[in-house]
């Protein structure tokens, strides 16, 4: 169950080499802004494409170079959110979820769209465009989307960080109460600590220079293994207290 | 005595359309290659099919006259004579030539301002780029490539140089309304060649300021 990585890719100035599976758990990839997290979302996604390797979710097979498997993105199976809005701006939120619907059965739609709308919080909000939304609202549909072609992980690229602090709190729950409900793992990017460590079930840390290291947040807090590991753990820790 | 001026204003209507429903077919088409295909030789396509817009029309007649007049490379490349030059299908390819550019440019650029992870997001939710192509990118990317049709159709209105190379000028056949300024001067006619001189500017000026409120978005 779950995601699996293995990748290379060559980007001007940057090389980006990364390996980690994450289960059917709620992982947090910490790191650097620049250290190839986000690339590494994207990749998964299908929205870039690696040099080299292999990715899969459960038993399938979504990109592997070496058999020339390259699945397109509308065809792999997760729901990918981003810190922007990118809801179409001419659609209702209803519209926004239902695009998302395609190849579900007419009679079952209304369901799927009622259900996300619930656990997002969205009633009342059905009928407006995105940009009558606030930031959090918008976040909140756009969670909504991604859940509603059912999918077998979500993928967050630092979906919180544009919203204000109380919002972000407020987010966090959200995300925690989605993926208890519908069962679905989670990957979820991002840069700050107290995140990482509030929400992870399971740490993967971009510690620069190649080096990783995943483990419960607890492990890798006791025992990093590299100094670069220990220093952005120590040096956020110590923020993070101030 | 004013002459006849109802044949050459539905001709060059009727031209005008044809043209602008090409440009809305093949210019929209090579817009959207050119904002999103990142290919080998994108920017020389660009200057190719922005070409006609910076020649001088009768040069761009001449390319045409060459691609498909009696010797001209469709013939000899089909062996058979395409015989559409002094028929008003001539006029239509030269008014499309001319005016495609200004369709492309504009629909360019209105489909670069598109976000491309809204574009992205339209993928990942089970979105090809064809549906995505219809309902996203289109949508979004509507005013400018509305503007962009209304002074393609604007410039194929007015269209000479190039017609009168391709098509001729022959009466009650392909005089489309510049080309009847242009006798109508020749001989004389000062009373036609004012009114449709007027009529010309009048559509010309509605066309321009439909065009700006597009693209501001106030239409």
């Amino acid at each position: 169950m779950g995601v699996s990585v293995n990748v290379s890719k060559r980007l001007p100035g940057f090389d980006l080499d990364v390996a980690w599976d994450v289960g059917d758990e709620l992982a947090v990839l910490f790191g650097y802004s620049g250290s190839g997290k986000s690339l590494t979302l994207r990749m998964i996604a299908g929205l870039l494409k690696p040099d080299s390797g292999r990715i899969s979710c459960d038993a399938e097979i979504l990109f592997d170079s070496v058999r020339r498997i390259d699945v397109a993105p509308q065809r792999r199976p997760f729901g990918y959110v981003t810190q922007g809005c990118t809801l179409f701006p001419h659609m209702t939120v209803r519209r926004n979820i239902e695009y998302a619907l395609k190849g579900v059965p007419r009679a079952e739609q209304g369901d799927r769209v009622a259900s996300v709308i619930d656990a997002l919080h969205l009633r009342g909000l059905e009928n407006r465009h995105p940009h009558e939304l606030s930031g959090g609202q918008q976040q909140r549909a756009q969670l909504a989307r991604a859940l509603a072609r059912r999918p077998k992980a979500l993928l967050l690229d630092e979906p919180f960080s544009a919203l204000d602090a109380p919002i972000r709190a407020e987010m966090r729950e959200v995300v925690r109460d989605v993926r208890r409900d519908f069962r679905v793992p989670v990957v979820m990017v991002t840069h700050d600590l107290y995140e990482a460590y509030t929400m992870a079930d399971r740490l993967v840390v971009y510690g620069g220079n190649g080096e990783f290291q995943t483990g419960t947040p607890c492990e890798l807090f006791k025992q990093p293994a590299t100094p670069a590991i220990e220093a952005l753990l120590t040096s956020e820790r110590l923020w993070a207290c101030v | 005595m004013l002459a006849d001026i109802g044949f050459p204003l539905r001709l060059s209507l009727q031209v005008a359309l044809c043209a602008t429903v090409l440009s809305a077919v093949f210019g929209v088409g090579i817009a959207y290659l050119l904002a999103r295909k990142p290919f080998r030789g994108r920017e020389f396509v660009d200057a190719l099919v922005t070409l006609p817009m910076v020649l001088p029309p009768v040069v761009t007649g001449y390319y045409l006259l060459l691609l498909v007049g009696r010797n001209g490379a469709l013939g000899a490349l089909t062996g058979t004579d395409p015989g559409i030059t002094f028929t008003w299908w001539a006029a239509v390819l030269a008014s499309f030539t001319v005016s495609v550019p200004l369709t492309i440019k504009t629909a360019r650029a209105a489909f670069e301002s598109v976000d491309t992870d809204v574009v992205s997001a339209s993928y990942t939710l089970g979105r090809g780029e064809a549906e995505t192509f219809w309902h996203v990118v289109l949508p979004l990317a509507k005013r400018g490539v509305l503007a962009g049709l209304v002074l393609s159709f604007a410039r194929a209105l007015g269209e000479f140089g190039a017609t009168v190379m391709v098509a001729g000028n022959v009466p009650g056949r392909t005089n489309t309304m510049p080309l009847e300024i242009y006798n109508a001067v020749v001989f004389g006619d000062w009373k036609t060649a004012t009114l449709l001189v007027l009529i010309f500017t009048a559509i010309s000026l509605a066309f321009i300021v439909t065009a700006n409120r597009l693209g501001k978005g106030v239409a």
